[in-house]
């Protein structure tokens, strides 16, 4: 299905970066790199030149932390997010929000996709992005409350649990009236998960792919990775881009990362190796 | 009768699947309007090297420059014929004008980065071909040696020998219209137009 994000459609052999950038002091991949307005845009810049279709703007880090109160969240995007939609007329701006009073601000300055990464904990930001016609991402959380660690939590099938949730987040935000061509799923890795979660999350990310949404995935330098390799944070590129290759080739569609280029070669090559691409330029025994 | 000869290069390049950069783009450029540019309606022949024996022994059935022409001609029929000694009484059976494609090239042992590394004697031994097919020299042709041939991992001989045989004392009109080797091995394009009566 082709993918509408604001003013911008994608055909459905397109395969999407989108680029990580945080109006955080505490995020926890950069550690506020990006915290000055000055080097936020630097790596809007860098990103986009690297490829990436899509920004992802933050102002609150995913993990438990200092309040960030809604006044604070606006203070750290709108003028931001502003500045970025003067700057880059051509980019998708998502904005990596689960408030809709916040959604709705920078929707009306310029986003085209709210990223709601903890599961519709806001009833009502299916209801902005219907208003403003921006896309919407409908993550898998489990049900807990946003900015919190996964504890003792179980499913029985945690993969069922994604699919049932985020089609029926994507259900919720149709009948709001978002555009069904505006709507992806999102099983949210680490996100109300364990390691083995995500990497059965990961394993069968097919299923997910199955039920027709277009799917992103977002795996950068996560816990799992971190877990699964006994590698800290800057440590779990490699690890990040074997995962990334896996849900390239279950069919993932938008892959939200911190290092565009890495990740481009890799989903480029799955694609290759299975057909969905040429090659870029072949004449090895060819001649 | 052959009245017109055309001598097209066979690198698996110009098949499909292609790539999204064409490294042979100016060369399919070149081959398909040789192509088209040939008297229509005729009867169309098209010389190749039989399958190598080590690709046959791998699956393979159809020659190469068979493909190749298939590829370039996109659709129009024509009659296959081996490049081997005994073709020419089959080709030449009938005096219906006809035109003939021969699938050729030299030497693939022309550098450092071609597919059979250096050989010394690739470039005089190119060289000497091109000029045989710049001037119309089906007599040069005709006398290549295959084992020399083989030496220089010109898979070619067998087909310009056998055009050399066809059309040797006819009185010919020779263009090279395409000569390079971008990827280590001697790819021409060449038209010759021959005179009906011979000299």
């Amino acid at each position: 299905m082709t993918l509408r994000l604001g003013r911008h459609s994608f055909a459905d052999d397109r395969r999407l970066m989108m680029a990580i950038v945080n109006r955080t002091p505490d995020s926890f991949y950069d550690q506020g790199a990006t915290w000055s307005e000055g080097k936020a845009l630097d790596r809007v810049a860098q990103v986009i030149d690297e490829g990436a279709e899509i920004v992802d703007i933050g102002g609150i880090k995913a993990a438990p932390g200092e309040e960030v109160g809604v006044e604070e969240e606006l203070r750290r995007t709108v003028r931001f997010v502003e500045r970025v939609r003067a700057d880059h007329p051509d980019v998708v701006i998502s904005v990596d929000t689960w408030r809709a009073p916040v959604g709705r601000a920078l929707c009306e300055v310029g986003a085209d996709v709210l990223n709601d990464a903890w599961g519709g904990a806001d009833p009502q930001l299916v209801d902005v992005a219907a208003q403003y016609g921006a896309g919407i991402v409908c993550t898998h959380t489990g049900g807990v409350v946003p900015r919190t660690r996964p504890h003792r939590i179980e499913y029985a099938d945690v993969v069922a649990s994604a699919v049932a949730d985020t089609t029926a987040y994507a259900e919720r935000a149709l009948a709001a009236g978002v555009a069904r061509e505006s709507i992806m799923i999102d099983p949210a890795h680490d996100f109300g998960k364990t390691t083995q979660d995500s990497l059965d999350l990961t394993r069968r990310l097919d299923e997910l792919v199955a039920t027709g949404w277009p799917v992103l995935v977002s795996l950068s330098n996560k816990d799992f990775v971190g877990e699964s390799l006994d590698q800290p944070v800057g440590e779990r590129l490699t690890g990040t881009l074997a995962a990334s290759a896996i849900a390239a080739l279950h069919g993932a569609r938008i892959f939200r990362v911190h290092e565009v280029s890495e990740t481009r070669q890799v989903v480029d090559m799955v694609d290759v190796i299975c057909g969905r691409r040429p090659p870029a330029r072949t004449i090895r025994g060819r001649a | 009768m052959i009245e017109t000869v055309l001598v097209l290069p066979q690198p698996p390049a110009l098949l499909e699947p292609r790539s999204v950069i064409d490294p042979v783009e100016e060369l399919r450029a070149v081959c398909e309007a040789a192509v088209a540019d040939l008297p229509p309606g005729r009867r169309l022949i098209v010389v190749a090297a039989p399958v190598p024996e080590a690709n046959a022994a791998r699956g393979v059935t159809e020659p190469l420059g068979h493909r190749v022409a298939r590829q370039l001609l996109s659709g129009t029929a024509f009659e296959p014929h081996l490049a081997v000694p005994d073709a020419a009484g089959a080709i030449l059976g009938t005096t219906e004008a006809a035109t003939l494609i021969v699938m050729a090239d030299g030497s693939a042992r022309r550098g450092e980065r071609a597919p059979g590394h250096v050989h010394p004697g690739a470039i005089d031994f190119d060289d000497a071909l091109e000029e045989a097919l710049r001037a119309g020299d089906a007599e040069a042709l005709a006398e290549l040696d295959p084992e020399v041939g083989a030496e220089l991992w010109c898979e070619g001989v067998a087909g310009f020998r056998l055009l050399g045989a066809l059309v040797r004392g006819r009185v010919v009109a020779a263009d090279l219209v395409y000569a390079d080797a971008p990827y280590g091995v001697a790819w021409w394009v060449a038209r010759w137009d021959l005179a009906t009566g011979t000299r």
